[in-house]
């Protein structure tokens, strides 16, 4: 669900300003207040420590060298050497508080991002790629990161340092001062060009590696069929194109970069000249004041002037690629299509576990309607089969009950209650899902199936034995067995099993089953089927189902058409009906009936 | 190392030109403040002369020397803009092509390992190492050898006309330099370390992350978006702390360093003021000195720098060869692309394997044949070692040599490509890629025919289901278009591997997500245009399979059955058992009265 009055943007469509950003950011910055400031204290003190070198420089020179005094020049000696010492000691300790700064920003930045994202819904899941969601929670916090701590920081010396030259300049001669300042705008609008290009550029190359990353992260996930199809030619030349497509932009941001540098550093000698033509007037004017002291001075200070600037301009390319970073990553945390718990939350305590589907509509996508008005209502306890072919809504019922998905229209209800008016944590506890697809985590046995809830191992071994997996349990290592990513060390069926294990021990009021039972052999089958209905007696049960195996074990069928109810009933009325379920069922057997087909089983009574 | 000297050795061309052009422009950076000095020289000589500035401008030739000096400042800046930009374009560019390289060379090679690598490595760590590490390998061959020649040059120019005003003050000055190779040696190898320490943390931050999104729903089902969220909130912070792990010694290495720079200015001033006062050095070549410490006070804090990043990327390179030195398990056939299709034939000979040696065997003592065109039906329970027998097949995991033969060849000497243009395998996992529907099914194929399409999509049954969608064929799928069922992605697996017309079929139980009807549909379509090729079906269910040539029971890794359908019942094993049950849930369904007592009566 979106909350309106929420801004929505999609990719890259923050309209908000730079300080817009920053004012977003000020709070993760906020946080770590402590060693941002330290970091921005010791800046100026540096830049002291390392100013006040020159200066002793000129005075042992003229005091104790030009005076021959030995005993003084060790004193400046001395002087000399504890500024160095102090220079370096705080400029240690101010860049490494800058940088704990900065990582305590990505940190909290990228639990911020984290935990959001376990907020949002399928439907986000479903429109964004996987990879460049990963390459939001790594790169790009990443990227503001460094912004803080080598843009924000240096950034804010170089302001100082410049705003100190000026003054001095200024001081020194105002003529020659405004002289500087004249080549201001050029230098201003000349860098603004670039600046705004390489922003661009910035904003294309995340685009790209973007794109590039969630290919990879594609291909690799999917290793196997390429290998199975030999299509790795293919991928590699794909892959390559993206790759030359980010290496392309990249180019383009060196150029950018590059020119932007020589500018300014131009600037800078083109400014010199400038001035050395202009002071030959007031030099050779006997009235004047402007001395050659004055004049070698204000060069000297020339050069350090373009220094920041031209530094400024790397600095606040390294600010522009963060900004864009904290574009994507606002961007993401801006998104609101999660699944929200209600505000007013229904008072409950006990939930029977009664589900009622009311009027309920449903699309993917506009225009594709799965559920058009579902209406059925399952009674506390009772255990019911949804059947029907591919694609009439079957799964996409039971996404509703547990609030994958929230209905376009009408209600689903849970003991009379709107289940959106629940507290979202309260109904998924109550409701066990056994999912199409198992999901198992790179990590413990035990892990895995208590999903961090504390469970007792008497317990869990219970549940193992009942489910039939206790055997594969063992010969893995025991509850403490690690399961590879996916739980690749194991088989389909053995996946199953386990995350049969996962739902029971929760002993929710409501179970799901979508399809679960399809990929386990017969005789595991019997021994999860077996357990389910002894330890689904009183608890509410819905199955899609495909066998009619599975069917047999329910109150009630109920067979859906292109989301609606066809009919619904027990077997034998379903069967005398002579309706859908007529027609499914005969389907169904007509194959075992073709002579042809199948060669009658020796004891077989048909 | 010698892997990332032959990448930076590829641009050898680029760099070499950007070398030239920053010597050019550093030259040229020492001209101009000359050329300042020949200006005032020449401004101070007209002050002297006297006289307004127009009288001087039309008369005076210094004054005009100085506007051609002030030209040639001008002029020397646009020379040095454009050598400048020439370098930073050239070694800039290297680093950019090093990284395009090695990110090529890293995804071909991960397409030729297998499953046994895939197994252990994590999606997110793969990742990490092709994004995260390559990084810190662009950044050494770009700005790292910027720098690095930068400070080669700046020293050259500066510590040659130190030498030649005195040797001793030049040691005594550059002597603490000494020092850096000290500091290097000791806090080099920890930034190694640490930095490789962080980098691994990195990878298995963005392995939880990845982890999290691919498995939202469960978090999300199971309420676990706390304790998930805890877990990365620990791992986040532990990565942090391995990174300031890595600042710490970077921080502390980089002031030692530029620290070397000022005790060398500390040495000038005591002893050069000394030598002064004593009357052996002169007070000009003293300030000369100073001036070219100055200089290389840059130059210096770039080493400490330098350093840093060289172990950084060295730590980057290792776990990037970590991928590339693994070698592929299977390896090419020797001999050449037979001329002639394969006809089918299947040998299995006494063939055990295991995963990996010293692991329990997961398939023992396996004898079986197969000839062209026939139908074999391979069942089983759980984890019996099913779809590791039929992964062999199309040579994805190393067979055994002498354990598996195709038309008569050992699998190893036959071309992988060749064997796997005309075989089919449908995995368990229908796994499909964000393209089109059309580009799914065609995935095997250079150029496909629309026709090769449809009638692999009616093979599979989905015509109905492209009717549904309003682009039919074109329509995307996955992350950036719809969701297609469990049953509707099995399908089109089937149709992805149908349009190849292969001569063998290996369905490895792919067909659970599909409705009955279907799946009986399924069936029909495959046996009926499966007859010249041979086909493997692994499957939990047996009805609709009772007329195939031969049928496989394996348990445990062992075939502890085999024959034909009749021949089994006869047999009264775990086949006949299994078959009575499934053929048992029928009969009861369709004689409801007596549902419920007959299915519980089952040993």
């Amino acid at each position: 669900m979106r909350t309106p009055g929420h801004m929505v943007p999609g990719e890259d469509s923050w309209k908000g300003s730079d300080l817009a950003l920053l004012g977003r950011l000020f709070p993760y910055a906020k946080r770590q207040w402590k060693p941002l400031l330290l970091s921005m204290l010791l800046l100026p003190v540096v830049s002291g420590a390392q100013l006040v070198q020159p200066y002793l420089l000129k005075v042992a020179i003229d005091g104790p060298i030009a005076g021959g005094d030995l005993e003084g020049l060790a004193l400046v000696s001395a002087a000399l050497l504890a500024a160095l010492f102090a220079q370096y000691l705080l400029q240690f300790i101010q860049s490494y508080s800058s940088h704990i700064a900065g990582q305590g920003i990505v940190h909290d930045l990228r639990v911020a991002v984290h935990g959001h994202l376990l907020r949002l819904n399928s439907r986000f899941f479903q429109s964004h790629p996987a990879g460049r969601l990963l390459t939001r929670c790594t790169n790009d916090v990443e990227g503001i990161g460094e912004m803080f701590a080598a843009g924000f920081l240096m950034l804010f010396a170089d302001l100082l340092l410049l705003v100190g030259i000026c003054a001095a300049m200024l001081w020194l001669d105002v003529r020659l001062a405004l002289v500087t300042f004249a080549s201001l705008p050029i230098l201003i609008i000349g860098t603004g060009w670039f600046q705004g290009r390489l922003r661009a550029c910035y904003r294309e190359i995340r685009r790209r590696t973007a794109v590039l990353n969630s290919y990879l992260q594609e291909r690799i996930s999917g290793i196997r069929v390429i290998q199975l199809f030999g299509r790795e030619e293919r991928s590699n030349s794909q892959f390559r194109s993206r790759n030359l497509e980010l290496i392309e932009e990249n180019f383009r941001s060196i150029r950018l970069d590059a020119i932007l540098f020589a500018f300014v550093d131009m600037m800078k000698h083109v400014v010199t000249a400038m001035l050395l033509w202009y002071a030959a007037r007031p030099l050779l004017d006997p009235e004047s004041t402007l001395s050659f002291g004055v004049l070698v001075a204000f060069l000297d200070y020339l050069g350090r002037f373009f220094h920041p600037i031209r530094d400024l301009s790397q600095k606040v390319a390294s600010l522009q690629s963060g900004l864009a970073s904290s574009e994507r990553v606002f961007d993401l945390l801006d998104e609101t299509e999660w699944v929200s718990s209600s505000e007013v939350s229904a008072e409950v305590a006990g939930l029977s576990g009664a589900v009622r589907f009311d009027g309920v509509h449903f699309a993917y996508t506009d225009g594709e309607p799965v559920l058009r008005g579902l209406s059925m209502h399952v009674r506390a306890g009772e255990k019911v089969a949804l059947l029907g072919v591919t694609g009439a809504g079957k799964t996409t019922a039971l996404r509703l009950v547990n609030r994958v998905y929230d209905p376009d229209a009408g209600k689903v209800m849970l003991d009379d209650t709107d289940v959106r008016d629940l507290p979202l944590a309260r109904l998924r506890r109550a409701v066990g899902v056994v999912l199409q697809d198992v999901f198992l985590f790179r990590g413990t046995v035990r892990n895995n199936i208590c999903m961090g809830e504390p469970i007792a191992d008497d317990r869990l071994w219970t549940v193992l034995e009942r489910v039939g997996a206790a055997e594969l349990v063992r010969k893995i290592g025991g509850l403490d067995g690690q399961l590879g990513e996916r739980g690749y060390n194991i088989s389909a069926g053995e996946r199953q099993l386990l995350s049969f294990a996962r739902v029971l021990a929760y002993d929710p009021a409501v179970l799901l089953l979508d399809e679960a039972t399809s990929n386990v052999d017969s005789f595991s089958e019997q021994k999860i089927q077996d357990a389910i209905s002894t330890s689904m007696d009183g608890r509410t049960t819905i199955v899609v189902a495909h066998r009619l195996s599975t069917v047999q074990q329910v109150d009630r069928i109920v067979v859906l058409n292109k989301g609606e109810v066809a009919e619904q009933g027990s077997h034998l009325e379903l069967l005398q009906r002579q309706g859908l379920y007529r027609r499914f069922y005969d389907n169904y057997f007509a194959v075992s009936r073709d002579e042809s087909l199948v060669v009658p089983a020796g004891g077989g009574s048909r | 190392m010698s892997r990332l000297f032959r990448y930076l050795g590829a641009e050898r061309g680029r760099y070499l030109v950007g070398l030239l052009a920053l010597v050019v422009t550093n030259a040229s950076t020492s001209g101009i403040p000359y050329l300042t000095k020949l200006a005032i020289d020449s401004l101070e000589a007209a002050v002297a002369a006297g006289g307004s500035f127009e009288a001087a401008l039309h008369s005076d030739p210094t004054m005009r020397s100085v506007g051609w000096l002030v030209l040639g400042i001008i002029g020397l800046a646009g020379v040095m803009a454009f050598f400048r930009v020439l370098s930073r374009i050239c070694i800039f560019d290297g680093g950019r092509r090093v990284e395009f390289a090695l990110r090529n060379d890293l995804f071909t090679h991960l397409q030729s390992l297998g499953p046994r690598f895939f197994g252990k490595m994590s999606v997110g760590d793969l990742i990490s190492r092709c994004t995260n590490d390559i990084v810190a390998v662009r950044l050494l061959g770009g700005p790292g050898i910027l720098n690095a020649a930068n400070t080669v040059l700046v020293y050259l120019a500066a510590v040659v006309p130190m030498l030649l005003l005195d040797s001793r003050i030049t040691l005594l000055a550059l002597s603490p330099l000494a020092l850096l190779f000290v500091a290097t040696r000791i806090i080099g190898p920890r930034i190694y370390r640490a930095s490789l320490r962080a980098q691994e943390e990195l990878s298995l931050l963005s392995e939880h992350a990845n982890e999290s999104i691919a498995g939202i729903g469960v978090v999300q089902a199971y309420v676990r978006e706390e304790p998930r969220q805890e877990f990365f909130e620990r791992a986040s912070e532990s990565y942090r702390k391995a990174y300031l792990n890595w600042i710490l010694y970077r921080a502390v290495l980089l002031p030692i360093v530029a620290g070397m720079g000022g005790v060398g200015t500390l040495a000038i001033v005591w002893f050069g003021g000394r030598g002064v006062i004593e009357g052996t050095l002169g007070l000009g070549d003293m300030v000369a000195f100073l001036g070219y410490l100055t200089m290389l006070m840059w130059p210096t804090v770039a080493l400490g720098w330098l350093v840093s990043m060289w172990q950084r990327s060295r730590a980057a390179m290792e776990r990037m060869c970590e991928l590339l030195d693994t070698v592929p398990e299977v390896q090419h056939g020797q001999l050449q692309a037979p001329s002639q299709a394969l006809r089918g034939q299947i040998e299995f000979r006494s063939l055990s394997y295991r995963y990996s040696s010293g692991d329990e065997p997961v398939l023992s003592d396996i004898n079986l044949t197969i000839e062209p065109g026939q139908q074999v039906l391979v069942v089983g329970p759980s984890g019996a070692g099913k779809t590791t027998l039929v992964s062999l097949l199309p040579h994805l995991a190393v067979v055994p040599e002498g354990g598996l033969f195709i038309d008569g060849t050992d699998i190893n000497a036959l071309p992988v490509s060749w064997l796997r243009r005309q075989l089919a395998f449908v995995p368990q996992e229908p796994f499909l890629f964000s393209m089109s529907l059309r580009e799914n099914i065609a995935f095997g194929l250079d150029d496909a025919e629309s026709a090769t399409i449809e009638d692999a999509a009616s093979l599979a049954s989905l015509e109905a289901d492209l009717e549904g969608f309003a682009s039919g064929y074109e329509t995307l799928i996955g992350e950036r278009g719809v969701s297609l069922s469990g049953g509707q992605r099995q399908r089109m697996t089937i149709a992805r591997a149908a349009a190849l017309r292969p001569r063998i079929w290996v369905f490895d139980d792919c067909l659970s997500s599909v409705d009955a009807g279907t799946e009986q549909q399924i069936i029909r379509n495959l046996r009926a245009r499966t007859e010249e090729s041979t086909a493997i079906f692994v499957s939990h269910r047996l009805l609709g399979f009772e007329a195939v040539d031969h049928i496989v029971v394996l348990e445990s890794g062992r075939i502890t059955e085999q024959g034909s359908h009749r021949e089994l019942l006869d047999n009264d094993g775990w086949y006949a058992r299994l078959y009575a049950r499934q053929r048992l849930s029928e009969e009861l369904s369709a004689n409801p009265d007596s549902t419920g007592s007959g299915q519980r009566g089952e040993p």
